[in-house]
């Protein structure tokens, strides 16, 4: 019999890695959504995040200039992405199978750059705070809080962006209709470019954040980006706010089942999850909610 | 000076050319019209102008500025708004998202809020459902989102690519009312459009196209007394 202590317990769990995956799969669903890009690479920004932060906390003893530091230069990563590697490509017939190839290259070619480059070593990172607070009965990590604090102020500041500012109307523009926005003095490749940038920026904020919690590796990007195309899979491609239902629901979810089975097996269960909805419909729960 | 000017355009899609050496020159102060039969470059002489279709060789000048294969940003900064084949207005957006994006040019908050008036006076069911989105609204409606978000801009001069294709008769009839409002207010326009007739009793001057080539330009009552192209193009034979 599971006492309710335990299960309120893992349910706050779910709830803050539910903010920490969201951050991830936001990007991952907002790139598609604008510019029909399933970004294979995505899981290598985060990973690009976590060393960014990593070394930029080594060479300034601050968290916030690390975390300032793998936003910014994962954005980078993100604007040069869609202008080298994308862009060129963007007028071709099956614009979606070709984007997928090149990012999965860029994602293999980003792990052994970082391998060749700092080796294969795991990066601690140190913990923001070891300190946990005890609210009616439950364990709470003031790391895990603060990060799920980030998460959401993040995501807040994205949604903002998206629903109130110029760029988010253009945001929006293309991503339903490129060429008419082009007509309204819109550049769709700038756009696709700005997009690449903020999602990317995501993962790599995810990365650093999380740094204290996964460490810092150069293969450590794969596992959370599985997650992310769980989440995305099942909150429907494109689907912001799907994604974040999804992303809130399978932690959970993954979550409590800890309380039964390992970690590990959790994964089973978001597939089967997965495979599931996509049974009953393609476009996941953003094909519910979004009409 | 001419308000929009093609000066020997070759251009087209790929290694597929649609115009050949195309000169024509717009006026301002008046409605045009481009017609001519399917594939003859209609469509791809606006697309032309707006930056959308590769110009190979030629010139196409906007108030003498030239703009031959300029991003269609420059184009619209210069006064030429194209409404597009069906409207395609953005479904997903609000009534007054989809006007403010057609205005994206425009940062000035006054300028922006006597657009609105403007279109709101013309159109007035789109104050009523400026917070419903687009996709939600009838035909006619999204059509009227349409014409609304080119007039955002207050362009010199508007491009209409047959705004009546795939349009059921009821809506035809509302987008040329929309169309003859627009020209009892002066705005200059140059539609391209399939159904010959009505666009023959807005425009003022019609250029006839046949591929990719002017094979007429005239006013449009004398378009009338030119029996053999009326029997070519427009397939009735006047008087």
């Amino acid at each position: 019999m599971v006492s309710l202590g335990l299960l309120a317990q893992q349910i706050v769990n779910g709830l803050f890695f539910g903010g920490q995956l969201a951050l991830i799969a936001i990007g991952l669903t907002l790139i598609w959504g604008v510019a029909r890009v399933l970004n294979f690479s995505h899981g290598a920004m985060f990973m690009v995040g976590g060393y960014v932060g990593f070394f930029a906390l080594g060479f300034t003893g601050s968290v916030a200039a690390a975390i300032l530091a793998s936003i910014v230069v994962v954005f980078a990563l993100g604007w040069v992405t869609e202008f080298a590697l994308l862009e060129p490509m963007r007028d071709r017939e099956e614009f979606d199978i070709a984007s997928m190839v090149v990012t999965l290259g860029l994602a293999i070619f980003l792990e052994n750059a970082i391998l060749v480059g700092v080796g294969s070593r795991r990066r601690a990172f140190p913990a923001l705070t070891e300190e946990v607070w005890r609210v009616a009965g439950l364990t709470i990590s003031v790391q895990r809080f603060v990060i799920f604090l980030i998460s959401v102020f993040a995501l807040a500041a994205l949604f903002l962006v998206i629903s109130r500012t110029k760029l988010g109307l253009a945001i929006r523009a293309v991503s339903q209709d490129d060429q008419t926005a082009l007509l309204m003095g819109v550049r769709p490749r700038r756009v696709y470019a700005i997009t690449l940038g903020c999602s990317a920026a995501l993962a790599g904020l995810a990365g650093v954040l999380l740094a204290p919690l996964f460490t810092v590796y150069p293969s450590v990007g794969w596992y959370p980006f599985l997650l992310a195309f769980v989440v995305v899979m099942v909150g429907g491609l494109g689907s912001v706010r799907g994604t974040l239902i999804a992303a809130m629901g399978l932690a959970i979810v993954r979550s409590v089942s800890t309380i039964w089975v390992a970690a590990e097996s959790a994964m089973v269960l978001l597939f089967a999850i997965m495979i599931a909805v996509l049974l009953i419909n393609p476009d996941g729960i953003g094909g519910w909610i979004d009409g | 000076m001419s308000l929009v000017e093609l000066d020997a355009v070759d251009a087209g899609y790929g290694e597929n050319q649609v115009l050949h050496d195309l000169t024509l020159s717009i006026q301002p102060g008046r409605v045009n019209c481009i017609i001519g039969p399917n594939g003859s470059g209609k469509s791809t002489t606006l697309k032309a102008v707006c930056g959308l279709v590769d110009v190979w060789d030629g010139t196409i000048r906007v108030r003498g500025d030239d703009v031959t294969n300029a991003h269609p940003r420059d184009v619209v900064e210069r006064g030429v708004v194209m409404l597009p084949q069906g409207g395609n207005v953005f479904p997903e957006m609000t009534v007054k998202e989809n006007l403010r994006i057609g205005a994206f040019l425009v940062d000035d908050r006054d300028v922006l809020e006597r657009r609105y008036r403007e279109v709101y006076e013309m159109f007035p069911v789109l104050e009523e459902k400026k917070r419903q989105r687009a996709g939600e609204l009838s035909g006619g409606q999204q059509m009227m989102v349409a014409f609304g978000r080119a007039l955002m801009p207050d362009p010199e001069i508007l491009l209409l690519d047959e705004p009546s294709a795939g349009l059921a008769p009821d809506l035809v009839d509302d987008v040329f009312d929309q169309v003859e409002r627009l020209k009892e207010r002066g705005r200059d326009m140059i539609i391209i459009e399939q159904n010959v007739r009505r666009v023959l009793d807005v425009a003022e001057y019609v250029y006839v196209l046949d591929q990719g080539e002017r094979m007429y330009e005239g006013e449009t009552e004398a378009l009338r007394d030119e029996d053999e192209i009326m029997r070519m193009y427009i397939g009735e034979r006047h008087g």
